[in-house]
């Protein structure tokens, strides 16, 4: 195990992205030195500069994604996989005896069941796959609420038994969340990261095959140059309509993406924090995150901590490859708009905290641009928004010019080319082209078009998710420019645990999110078709209908039955659905029906059940510290009701054996009616009585 | 120590005739306390041999006591305790854990089942540090070591000396 110095592909790597910073940058100076001579007599220069400024910005940035796509698709097309000198796929080895991998699963308030199912597939897919030898699983909670605490354990122990994994399967609840997910993962390295030499850090709704993992195992014995290798995980198992387009465009347009960004990365690729494997020693050695100075948002701990783990190992000389050609690694999308867009207030803060990395000493330049494009996907937000006011100012100086100086309302005579055509072209076919690619891709490949419902069902779902795409941009631009200004104003955001089930969002939470950006659409309607006249305003309908519709779309994309019936209909269909995979057929509810169920309040059931009392109390150990505090809870408990502590109060009693064990005896051994019913222990005595 | 039904006699009649006597007493007077025992137990998955020979042991220290309310619950759940805890030669909270992971009681890990799923939740620790190292931010040193590395780089260049067709 070791860095290596000698690495083959690097002079490959660089000159690849030579060219592609070419194609990126090329044709935006030359796209903007067409716009020049559009705009040079038409537009003063305190709005042509920035106009054209940030035209080229966002034309360098989509033009990026489009290049990435090409690429892809030429090596998706020619069918041969990379075969760079260096890639981990080339070089695989057996696994030694002695070599282990903790499955590390940090979760946060999550659903219990969906994760003890997901953690179920991925164990018996292992056991299918007859490499259960080498891995070892951990459960790692942050969990805060005691009610979910007390669930994990209880599932925690059912699942060992079930699987007769005692001894597979591990527990750990960390007392404080300090540096939340990131330092969770840094608590097993700093207790047990010795034992292990690798390590695959899954989320709470990660599944993953047994085969895959062996393969990643497999990779990383060939390669002791490799220190990270991560897989891209696939969306599926998600009902809701706005859910399913996600996941059919992941499935559509993902591979030749991930095809493309693997061929400019190489050896120096992203992590995006799960479904990966991660050699321990460097991780241990080289990872741990800085905490910037001055405060949140833009200081302090960093939110997004993948890819500045992933630039730590590189700079400390381990290669990171994605592999996106390792199946079998899955993952779920958030099932709304409301979710999906919580996820990204948190990514927003994170990426933009990147940027004051970008000059970190030893960064490697692909993961400074990483850093960069990071940023840019919630920063293009606002710049397309200012973009926009530079555009309808233009236009509107540009209508008074051809006017004589005199502006009219809803003045109809004037019906010139708003826009080039050629600027609306080639931004149409920088980011629709990849689409139809994909498309081909699929036809080309036999018997896959039937995975997405057959051609007539995959186009028609090209085409809707492509309508719905084009109706979001505009709430996403809206929802961006808010969360980046909120960033840079100092607001920052909490760390939350995440919506895992299809949960549908009420009219009253879709105005009270979206209302205001349905409002101002209406509003820029109003005030800007008088001013633009009706051949102006049809170019920006698709950006003032989509900030119209906010609120419907929110409500009616979350609608599971919506999904439904487009599935039904074969619409958005994706080939894990048509041929679904046996980790995935793993994971319905029956799966996990065995498990037991706590009825009522858990803090209740874990101070009366003597058998859950037994497991609970097993796992705690005597909180010296805390045996005056826990004295005056317990008294306050059996005096004024479990109802009255709140859930610090009963984390503190739960986390002590002694005060456990005390509890339990105390409730059974109270002679009060009152006292008891509020423990829920009553019935018999009171038939005794009554006879 | 704990017995099985085939250590019981079927007949109480004779010499046990006067102790069934003063169980059937004892019942009698602490048909509440034993009510509530017989609802605990019933939470646990205990054998109906287990469940009797339980009984039978809080039933006979609840005889000649002198006891009522609260302190009476008291005394019969520790006696149900302590002969949980017999039940396991060991730890009451064992002798629960075992019913609870359905476990012959007492029959595994030397009796000493809350220690043995302490260490199947955590193995033991072998602790390693973790921590960040020092990261230079510095936008005036980032340039410095950029035009730095050009010079090198430049250096490098002009320092490799032509090799012609021939010379060695």
């Amino acid at each position: 195990m070791g860095r290596s110095s000698a690495r083959p592909w690097e002079a490959i790597g660089r000159y690849r992205r030579y060219w592609l910073s070419t194609f990126i940058i090329l044709p935006a100076c030359g796209a903007g030195l067409m716009l020049v001579q559009v705009l040079a007599d038409r537009l003063p220069l305190w709005l042509e500069i920035p106009t054209l400024l940030i035209f080229v910005l966002l034309f360098a940035w989509i033009s990026a994604g489009f290049w990435t796509a090409v690429v892809g698709f030429i090596l998706l097309m020619r069918g041969r996989t990379d075969t760079v000198p260096g890639n981990p796929e080339l070089r695989l080895a057996e696994p030694r005896p002695q070599s282990r991998v903790a499955i590390v699963m940090p979760i946060y308030n999550e659903e219990v069941e969906r994760v003890a199912a997901g953690l179920q597939a991925t164990y018996k897919s292992l056991q299918h796959a007859g490499a259960l030898a080498h891995f070892e699983f951990f459960l790692l909670s942050d969990t805060r609420d005691p009610a979910i605490w007390l669930r994990e354990e209880l599932v925690w122990s059912a699942l060992c038994q079930s699987l007769d994994a005692f001894g597979r399967i591990h527990y750990r609840r960390r007392p404080i969340n300090n540096k939340a997910k990131s330092g969770n993962v840094a608590d097993f390295c700093r207790r047990w990261g010795k034992n292990y030499e690798y390590m695959v850090v899954l989320d709470a709704d990660s599944v993953m095959n047994g085969e895959t993992l062996y393969r990643m195992l497999e990779m990383m014995e060939g390669n002791p140059q490799v220190g990270i290798i991560q897989t891209q995980p696939l969306a599926v198992n998600r009902e809701t309509l706005y859910a399913r387009l996600q996941q059919f465009a992941q499935h559509l347009y993902g591979p030749i993406f991930s095809a493309g960004l693997r061929f400019w990365q190489l050896g120096d690729g992203h992590y995006i924090g799960h479904n990966a494997i991660l050699r321990t020693v460097p991780f241990t050695q080289y990872c741990a995150l800085p905490v910037l100075p001055g405060r949140a948002p833009l200081g302090g701990p960093l939110l997004s901590h993948d890819f500045v783990e992933a630039a730590l190992m590189a700079k400390s000389g381990w290669e990171v490859w994605f592999v996106p050609s390792l199946s079998g690694s899955y993952e779920e999308v958030p099932p709304t708009l409301i979710d999906d867009l919580k996820r990204d207030r948190r990514w927003a803060q994170g990426n933009l905290q990147h940027l004051r990395l970008l000059a970190g000493e030893g960064l490697r330049p692909a993961h400074r641009f990483l850093f960069i494009n990071g940023a840019m996907s919630f920063l293009a937000a606002p710049l397309w928004g200012i973009f926009l006011i530079l555009g309808a100012l233009g236009s509107l100086h540009w209508a008074n010019t051809a006017n004589n100086g005199s502006t009219t309302l809803f003045d109809w005579s004037w019906l010139a080319d708003p826009m080039p055509f050629w600027l609306f072209g080639v931004t149409i076919i920088l980011l629709l082209s990849p689409k139809f690619m994909a498309v081909l891709w699929v036809m080309y490949q036999r018997g896959q078009k039937e995975h997405f419902g057959g051609l007539f069902n995959l186009l028609a779902s090209m085409f809707f998710e492509s309508l719905f795409s084009i109706l979001m941009a505009p709430i996403r631009m809206a929802f961006h420019s808010q969360f980046v200004i909120q960033t840079l104003m100092g607001r920052g955001v909490h760390w939350g645990g995440q919506v895992r089930g299809d949960q549908e969002t009420s009219w009253v939470d879709a105005f009270r999110y979206f209302g205001w950006y349905s409002a101002l659409g209406l509003s820029l309607a109003a005030l800007l078709y008088p001013f633009l006249g009706l051949w102006h305003f049809v170019w920006l309908v698709p950006i003032l209908g989509g900030l119209t519709a906010a609120v419907p779309i929110a409500a009616w994309t979350s609608r599971p039955a919506l999904g439904r019936w487009a599935r039904r209909h074969r619409l958005f269909v994706i080939p894990e659905e048509v041929r679904v995979p046996p980790e995935l057929q793993a994971l319905s509810a029956d799966s996990v029906a065995y498990l037991p169920h706590i009825e009522g309040d858990p803090f209740i059931q874990v101070v009366v059940d003597p058998r859950f009392n037994a497991i609970h109390t097993a796992l705690q150990r005597n909180r010296t510290g805390a045996w005056p505090r826990a004295a005056n809870l317990c008294h306050k408990a059996l005096e004024q009701g479990p109802q009255e502590l709140n859930n610090r109060e009963r984390n503190i009693l739960l986390s002590d054996r002694n005060s456990m064990l005390a509890l339990h005896r105390a409730v059974w051994s109270t002679a009060d009616r009152a006292r008891l019913a509020a423990w829920g222990l009553q019935s018999d005595e009171w038939k005794l009585t009554d006879v | 120590m704990f017995k099985d039904e085939s250590s019981y006699g079927v007949n109480p009649a004779g010499e046990l005739l006067v102790g069934w006597t003063e169980e059937a007493t004892v019942v009698a007077n602490n048909a509440l306390v034993l009510a509530r025992v017989e609802q605990y137990m019933a939470r646990l998955s205990l054998s109906e041999a287990q469940r009797l020979w339980l009984r039978g042991e809080v039933v006979v220290q609840l005889r000649g006591t002198d006891m009522e309310g609260e302190a009476l619950y008291a005394q019969a759940f520790a006696s149900l305790h302590m002969a949980l805890a017999t039940l396991t030669d060991g730890d009451e909270v064992d002798a629960r854990l075992d019913l609870s992971l359905n476990l012959p009681v007492g029959g595994t890990h030397d009796g000493k089942s809350c220690r043995w799923l302490q260490r199947q939740m955590a193995p033991a620790i072998v602790r390693s540090s973790m921590n960040a190292r020092t990261l230079n931010r510095s936008w005036g040193a980032a340039l410095l070591r950029l035009v730095q590395s050009v010079l090198r780089d430049r250096g490098a260049i002009s320092a490799i000396r032509r090799v012609l067709p021939g010379e060695a």
